[in-house]
């Protein structure tokens, strides 16, 4: 019994935790080379709130996918991407 | 790649060929090593981007004159004066200079440059133009005009291989030769390669790797 309430335990935490995990959806400007855009994804690599980082250069997208619990502030999202030399048009959050 | 594949690579790079027709400064905290060579000039190019619009650094260039061949160390700075971030295309202005010392003919003199760079480009094309003024005093000085259209012949994604076909057109005051080379670029992640000849034969081989 003590275990069945233990599992139970851990799932519910586990599930809550995934549905904590966010992410972003930045829309960048001038991003149409992907040599250059190396830095968009080192940059947000750099940051210890991000899980992984999608870069669609077809849709002009940064998908930047948060740990669990964790995240960014769209000032310092749009301040990784002005570093990387791109300009922020829109952030779109998503649980 | 980890730090030390990227260091690996570098001192490849290093010990083969000599830049590339980038950009003077890239992402803040970019390191950039640059090699250009063809069969009268070697480039080699580091610098270290301090903010997205300036980066400083160093290079050395190997050049073959009429009657001598000349190699200068120049302490070198890039500067991006203008960025206009679209959604669609992206287009620049930047200035790039550099100052040292050449040896010739077992001489030093002040050896200088000054470069302007203008490109725009989208998702299928690419069109950059520059100015380039080079002179070691009282031995050389020339004024490099050069022009490049270029063309993707496939839309690649960030982390495929992209390729590109580039026509360049280049005058040097100093020769008075117009070349018209068409070059292959090809790159993945963060290595870049070109590689082409002018219709008069003159061979070009130019790499780019930052991180």
């Amino acid at each position: 019994m003590k275990l069945k309430f233990t599992v139970a335990l851990l799932a519910i935490g586990l599930s809550y935790s995934v549905l904590l995990a966010e992410s972003a959806k930045v829309s960048v400007n001038g991003m149409v080379c992907a040599f250059c855009a190396q830095g968009i994804e080192k940059k947000f690599k750099d940051e210890k709130a991000v899980n992984s980082i999608d870069v669609k250069l077809e849709d002009k997208l940064v998908t930047v996918n948060f740990k669990d619990g964790e995240n960014l502030s769209d000032e310092k999202i749009t301040k990784l991407i002005t570093d990387a030399g791109y300009s922020v048009e829109g952030i779109k959050r998503v649980k | 790649m980890s730090r030390f594949w990227e260091a690996f690579v570098c001192i490849i790079l290093l010990g083969t060929f000599s830049s590339v027709e980038a950009h003077p400064t890239s992402f803040k905290g970019a390191t950039s090593v640059e090699l250009m060579n063809s069969s009268d000039h070697s480039q080699f190019t580091a610098h270290y981007s301090l903010h997205h619009r300036f980066s400083l650094g160093a290079e050395v260039i190997r050049h073959d004159l009429e009657n001598a061949t000349s190699y200068a160390g120049l302490a070198r700075f890039g500067l991006l004066l203008h960025r206009w971030n679209h959604p669609l295309f992206q287009a620049n202005a930047y200035l790039e200079g550099g100052i040292g010392s050449a040896r010739i003919d077992g001489d030093q003199s002040l050896a200088y440059r000054t470069r302007i760079q203008a490109d725009i480009e989208d998702r299928r094309y690419l069109f950059m133009t520059s100015v380039e003024r080079f002179e070691i005093k009282d031995y050389y000085s020339d004024w490099n005009f050069k022009s490049r259209v270029g063309l993707a012949p496939y839309l690649a994604e960030f982390n495929e291989i992209n390729a590109w076909l580039i026509l360049q057109h280049e005058f040097q005051t100093d020769s008075k030769e117009h070349e018209v080379s068409p070059l292959l670029r090809v790159f993945y992640k963060n290595f870049l390669v070109e590689a082409g000849s002018s219709l008069k034969g003159k061979w070009m081989l130019n790499m780019m790797f930052h991180f």
